[in-house]
């Protein structure tokens, strides 16, 4: 592997216990965003100027009208007496602001804006739904002025009293932190139970089916939220490798083609089209082709995504030329492969302004950034190519100047026009003190250290509570006894308890309790799951709720920051497949000293009491070995040749909790 | 950071589901049918990135 991570030049101090401390006279802005703020600023107030020389220079009641309309939008109605069209264009510009972060429509604002000047000169003298012909009310010259300083002031004042407000909890901040030590998150291999069974099975049935086939995702608008299928597709990827290098890197066929058509789906026109509209919208280019400029939640995401695809599964498919190819309406085609896909994301990183690129055109978000971050270390671990290490104090000097906030969150979003961040809703607060699919541990450990020390603070105790309402099963598992609240999703479409549960044991996880993490899961899966089957969903919970929960579900041993900072390793120990699908599929595939093999199989569309010869590899050479143990009723001899294969026959019905294991000499295990 | 005092998400959300309203289509779907054929305008070949 690479050595990646320098020590990071000190700028600021470091606590004992070797976590970075705060500034304790943190800038406002960093110099990218101070320069867009200056240039906005300027922007307003030269509208501000023509308005007020419309208004006082120029005279009249058609250019008084429009010159109010430029002081505060739409205030030249007031002035002409139509308070109708001063309310229509307060919504039209609140809609041009959701339109803007949404559909990267940076010019809707502006043209409600002139458009509202425009109109009222226009109406300016003309008839009057209410009053005569002439009227005007001439207390408008007051009233649009005293708004455009309220509104601006509000806006000054709401920037500085967040950062005062923050930059005031820093010295007891950083007292914390100079002998805070972050939890150690629970890491161990949680066995696979029923649930995760049937959660896997869902997963295989949505990557399975044609790769032009998407029964059982979620389709909605594409461009932003929980109805993305882009989305879907990169959680569930990142779920399901780690749950292949966790219960399953001895058994690497079927997984190997349930990641690779993940991924293959992202080429579906379907998918990935939403971003020629957004280009067209946000940086007027009617140029379809995902890769090449902005993007980076689609770029990174995936690229991201095969990055770990090929970390837990040492396939080269996607470094071939061509395999990873977009087919436009038209008959474009724009082709690239692993290598060309990672080039295309760090070219955008290197001639992005501030060291992060759009996401959306002209929003630049800290998360699809740093998973942007992620995508380029995890290619240059497995290919050597030093994508992410010549960009890597970049990235950090961006992620620190730009968008650390004095209290160690980091501001979601930053519009790369205006430089303007605002709680969009998308986050609590609009900020988080870690983000990435595995919030900084591989891209900037220490960060991610500072992080879960803050973000645990107090949160042992108010799990406490939780920890004492444990009981236990018959079978000596942790029992809940607990049902959370619902609440929406995103897209407002059902309530589901189920990311309340992936916050809890998230929050259980990132404290290191595994018997409360257990606990979390097994309770969620009590109160969510249906007991239905693709493509209907398993879980009472949108897809990208349910691959969300799958992340945190089966983050142990590995998760995504460690398989991205391994690559890949080759599986030591029988190997196991290939296991003919949909008959039944491996669930678990592990060898822990790379002698034996813990083995469980399910029926999936087969018959419990089918029998299944199963194919064993790389085991000693001649070597004898037996089968048995789980539910089976009896053990199986088998006899390795001089390959090391071997084949066995189980009953699929008696195959969960096997194992198989060399038999020495004189007949002990 | 600014306050904006407008939840773009929710506003977004509602945004949608009002014009789904309007086409009488669903909202979300868990299926999708095929992409309408259309005959291509050209057989244009884009450039391989490198």
């Amino acid at each position: 592997m690479t050595a990646l991570h320098e020590p990071r030049p000190a700028t600021t101090p470091i606590g004992q216990t070797g976590l970075p401390l705060l500034s304790e006279a943190p800038p406002r802005m960093g110099p990218v965003t101070r320069r867009l703020v200056r240039r906005t600023a300027l922007t307003v107030a030269a509208i501000e100027i023509v308005g007020l020389l419309l208004t006082l220079v120029v005279g009249g009641d058609r250019a008084t009208a429009a010159g109010l309309s430029l002081i505060f939008p739409g205030a030249g109605f007031l002035f002409a007496t139509m308070p109708e069209l001063f309310a229509l264009t307060l919504v039209a510009c609140a809609i041009s602001i959701v339109l803007w972060w949404a559909i990267s429509a940076v010019w809707a604002l502006p043209l409600s804006w002139l458009t509202s000047a425009a109109v009222s000169a226009a109406l300016a003298g003309g008839p009057r739904w209410w009053t005569d012909a002439d009227a005007t009310w001439g207390w408008a010259r007051i009233v649009a002025p005293v708004l455009a300083v309220v509104a601006i002031g509000a806006t000054v004042g709401s920037f500085e009293r967040r950062y005062r407000a923050k930059r005031a909890k820093v010295p007891a901040l950083n007292a914390f932190l100079t002998t805070a030590r972050p939890p150690e998150p629970v890491r161990e291999f949680r066995a696979p139970d029923d649930m995760d069974a049937e959660l896997q099975r869902w997963c295989y049935e949505l990557a399975l089916q044609p790769i032009d086939q998407f029964d059982g995702f979620e389709w909605g608008e594409q461009f932003h939220g929980g109805t993305c299928v882009r989305y879907q597709l990169n959680y569930l990827g990142w779920a399901l490798s780690q749950y292949a290098a966790n219960a399953l890197p001895n058994a690497p066929t079927e997984i190997e083609r349930v990641l690779r058509n993940l991924v293959l789906k992202q080429t579906d026109l379907r998918v990935w089209s939403y971003w020629r509209t957004l280009n067209l919208l946000g940086n007027f280019n009617g140029d379809p082709d995902p890769l090449v400029r902005d993007n980076i939640m689609f770029s990174g995401f995936t690229g991201d995504q095969i990055n770990l695809y090929e970390a837990v599964t040492g396939s080269t498919h996607f470094d071939e030329p061509g395999s990873l190819t977009f087919v436009w309406h038209d008959g474009r085609t724009f082709s690239y492969d692993h290598h060309t896909w990672m080039d295309a994301v760090r070219r955008n990183f290197d001639e992005s302004e501030s060291g992060f690129f759009p996401c959306e055109p002209g929003w630049a978000f800290a998360a699809c950034n740093t998973i942007g971050a992620q995508s380029l270390l995890g290619y240059e671990v497995l290919h050597g190519r030093p994508l992410w290490s010549e960009y890597q104090q970049r990235w950090r000097d961006t992620l620190d100047d730009e968008y650390l906030l004095p209290d160690g969150n980091y501001a979601n979003i930053r519009c790369t026009r205006t430089g303007l961040s605002w709680d969009t809703g998308e986050t609590p607060g609009g900020e988080y003190l870690m983000t990435g699919s595995n919030g900084f541990v591989d891209v900037a450990p220490d960060l991610a250290d500072r992080g879960r020390a803050i973000a645990s603070r107090g949160l042992d105790e108010k799990l406490a509570g939780l920890r004492a309402s444990l009981t236990h099963d018959d079978d000596g598992r942790p029992h809940l006894d607990l049902e959370l609240p619902e609440d929406h999703e995103r897209n407002r479409v059902r309530r589901t308890a189920l990311g309340a549960w992936t916050k809890l044991a998230g929050a259980a996880r990132l404290m290191g309790d595994a018997e409360l993490l257990d606990a979390c899961l097994r309770a969620g899966d009590r109160q969510c799951a249906t007991g239905e089957r693709w493509p209907e969903r398993p879980v009472a919970a949108g897809v990208q709720t349910m691959a969300g929960h799958l992340i945190n579900r089966w983050a142990g041993p590995h998760n995504t920051a460690s398989l991205n900072l391994r690559g890949y390793v080759a599986p030591e120990g029988p190997i196991v497949g290939p296991v003919p699908w949909p008959q039944a599929m491996v669930t678990v595939a592990r060898s822990t000293d790379g002698v034996t093999l813990d083995l469980s199989l399910r029926a999936v569309e087969g018959d419990p009491s089918d029998e299944l010869t199963v194919e064993f590899t790389n085991l000693e050479p001649g070597a004898r070995y037996r089968l048995g143990g789980g539910a089976s009723r009896g053990e199986v001899a088998v006899q390795a040749d001089a390959n090391g294969v071997a084949a066995a026959a189980v009953v699929l019905g008696e195959a969960v909790g096997l194992r198989l294991q060399p038999v020495n000499l004189d007949g002990s295990p | 950071m600014i306050s904006m005092f407008l939840d773009c998400a929710q506003v977004w959300v509602r945004l949608v589901r009002a014009y789904h309203r309007l086409t009488g289509r669903p909202q979300v779907t868990l299926h999708r049918q095929p992409i309408p054929y259309r005959a291509p305008h050209s057989s244009r070949q884009g450039s391989v990135r490198s």
